[in-house]
């Protein structure tokens, strides 16, 4: 059971506790350090070079990715490897990034992200403008230092949703950046300790995000996650790809008709796919004209 | 409110955008090249984006006025549609938009003064026959008209062409604009009504039907042509009950004179638009409903339809000319 001071992020979902609802990908240690805490994550094991921290009650891990685009995009892809996150799972770039002004300290939330190099552009997230505002954020290969464009600048967030916006939808993909340095406040004096102190401050913000985050995730479980006795029939009777999709079709239709009734009431066992198909039809589309659909 | 502007850096200067900028003076505006940079992204999700949809500002350069779908016109031997607008400030369960657009963002077209050049240039194609103009067929035609000014400037243009019609679909109350100035006799300000309880189900973020027939009742008393558009008709077990009541209501309300025509049509998707947007609902009852396929149409089917085409029709006919009653198929 998560601590009381983290119960806005448990999930109001059945079943299966082992769902990572929440993914995160930060560049640095010291970037990742003030979440791991507040998250109460536990390092994993990986055998690999990539570090990951997970907290499975809370159904959040963490992967730390290194410095830059591409490190960032295989870091994405590998805890989406590892984990088997479902496509439900909303996915996080939190990091420090250039401003073109201050003040150092301040979170944003970048919507949109566009690569010079690759010339393209990301729309990432669901906008939480009540909460932090939005900008628009350039990642670069090297640190920048002229601050030119009135955008954040940062080394990972195109490769991050290049990778992670096709795994969840493009609503679920979030880029959050802290100002760390600006030009009055230049890059240089950057120091692991001031990074996470520029976390720090700004948790209770990330903690509203996170609640806010968790609620858009589980609309999504709702939408999309098959239900157990749907896996269950699936498991034990062959149902081709098109009589699967069907059955998890009929079976939205026959649960709004019927909530309190489950699948072993239509008594299913040795039946054939089709007949199984063609009986939920039958269930259904009997007093039709008498159910109030609304 | 809307709290993030993208915009076509080209059509920043214009008189459509300086206009909502106003509007919109705490929104967060981003540049963009193209709306369909935006727009048309892959992989999103129009629910969660309808909880927050943000304003495209973007330059139309073609497509400006088609021919409505077969089925869709009423009178006239020539009906088309334009859209200014893609998206509607409403979220209706049934809406076909959910299944046309992947976005839930709103795009406004900033630049009327080309809509109205092609309108004007199709009228002269076709002035040898009767001509019909519809406004509201990706959009809702006055929802947003507080910022877009459109209306106005379309009923400027069409003042100018009176031997054509235009209509202007709406679930709005927003009817100021209009009641401020002379009624137009070739505009048709057509409602989209469905019964309260259906609406109060199904028209989330629309006005009451209480409140959408007072607007009707200010804008008839005005001299507005009204429209009254049935479509879609959605099935329940009580729905003769429900729909006799709200053409009753209706009826005893409007003036019969102010009413310029009646429409009806059934629920009805492609099979494909179905599939998507039923897939984007999870729990909605109207989604649950056994809905028939018929040469890639997913509707009630016939038996349904036919009952509430009659239904209607005959209930209609107790007050209104059959020449004011037409049934949608488009």
């Amino acid at each position: 059971m998560p601590p009381e001071r983290l119960n806005f992020l448990s999930k109001d979902i059945s079943g299966d506790s082992s769902i990572y609802l929440t993914c995160w990908v930060i560049a640095l240690r010291a970037e990742a350090t003030p979440i791991i805490k507040f998250l109460q994550l536990k390092n994993i094991n990986t055998q690999s070079s990539f570090t990951i921290y997970a907290n499975e009650g809370l159904g959040h891990a963490l992967i730390i990715s290194g410095v830059g685009a591409i490190k960032s995009a295989a870091a994405t892809a590998f805890l989406k490897a590892y984990f088997n996150i479902k496509n439900y799972a909303a996915w996080i770039n939190l990091g420090i990034a250039g401003y073109y002004t201050e003040p150092v300290g301040k979170l944003y939330q970048a919507i949109k992200v566009f690569s010079p190099v690759h010339q393209r552009t990301f729309f990432p997230g669901f906008r939480f403008s009540k909460i932090i505002p939005g900008t628009s954020l350039l990642t670069v290969d090297k640190a920048e230092t002229n601050y030119d464009n009135p955008v954040l600048y940062d080394m990972e967030a195109f490769g991050f949703c290049e990778v992670a916006s096709a795994f969840s939808c493009n609503e679920l993909i979030f880029v959050f950046k802290i100002v760390s340095d600006t030009p009055e406040n230049p890059i240089k004096k950057l120091k692991s300790s001031i990074i996470e102190d520029l976390i720090n401050v700004n948790l209770r913000d990330i903690k509203e995000l996170l609640s806010e985050i968790n609620k858009l995730s589980e609309q999504e479980i709702k939408r999309l996650k098959i239900p157990d006795e749907v896996i269950e029939i699936e498991n034990s009777i062959h149902f081709s790809k098109t009589n699967s999709f069907k059955l998890r079709q009929l079976y939205k239709k026959w649960k709004f008709a019927n909530p309190r009734k489950t699948l072993k009431d239509l008594h299913f066992s040795k039946k054939k796919a089709k007949e199984i198909i063609n009986i939920l039809e039958d269930n259904i589309s009997s007093h039709k004209k008498n159910r109030d659909y609304l | 409110m809307i709290d993030t502007v993208y915009f076509e850096e080209e059509v920043l200067q214009h008189p459509t955008a300086t206009r909502v900028r106003k509007a919109l003076p705490k929104a967060n505006w981003v540049p963009i090249n193209r709306f369909q940079e935006l727009f048309n992204i892959r992989n999103q999700n129009f629910r969660i984006q309808k909880k927050n949809p943000a304003l495209i500002l973007a330059k139309k350069f073609e497509n400006f006025v088609l021919p409505v779908p077969s089925g869709f016109g009423m009178n006239s031997t020539k009906n088309f549609y334009f859209s200014h607008m893609y998206n509607c400030l409403y979220d209706c369960d049934y809406c076909f938009l959910q299944g046309l657009y992947s976005s839930a963002n709103y795009v406004l077209f900033v630049n009327y003064e080309d809509f109205f050049e092609h309108i004007s240039q199709t009228i002269e194609k076709n002035k040898n026959d009767s001509q019909m103009f519809f406004s509201g067929y990706d959009c809702d035609s006055l929802a947003f008209d507080k910022i877009s000014g459109f209306s106005d400037q379309l009923l400027q243009f069409f003042e100018k062409y009176q031997n054509v019609e235009v209509e202007l679909r709406t679930k709005s109350i927003v009817t100021n604009s209009l009641r401020k100035r002379p009624a137009i006799k070739n505009c048709i300000i057509a409602f989209s009504l469905s019964p309260t309880k259906i609406a109060k189900k199904l028209d989330n973020k629309a006005p009451s039907i209480k409140r959408r027939i007072k607007a009707m009742k200010q804008l008839a008393d005005c001299g507005w042509l009204i429209g009254l558009r049935f479509d879609p008709l959605i099935y329940t077990n009580d729905w003769k009950v429900q729909y006799s009541e709200l053409i009753c209501e209706i009826m005893t309300q409007i003036n019969v004179s102010s009413i310029h025509s009646v429409s009806y049509g059934l629920l009805r998707f492609p099979k494909r638009m179905y599939k998507k947007i039923s897939n984007l609902h999870n729990t909605t009852g109207l989604f649950a409903f056994p809905l028939d396929n018929n040469n890639g149409v997913t509707s009630y089917g016939k038996e349904i339809e036919s009952e509430m085409y009659h239904f209607i029709q005959q209930e209609l006919q107790h007050y209104l000319p059959t020449n004011k009653i037409f049934h949608c198929t488009g």
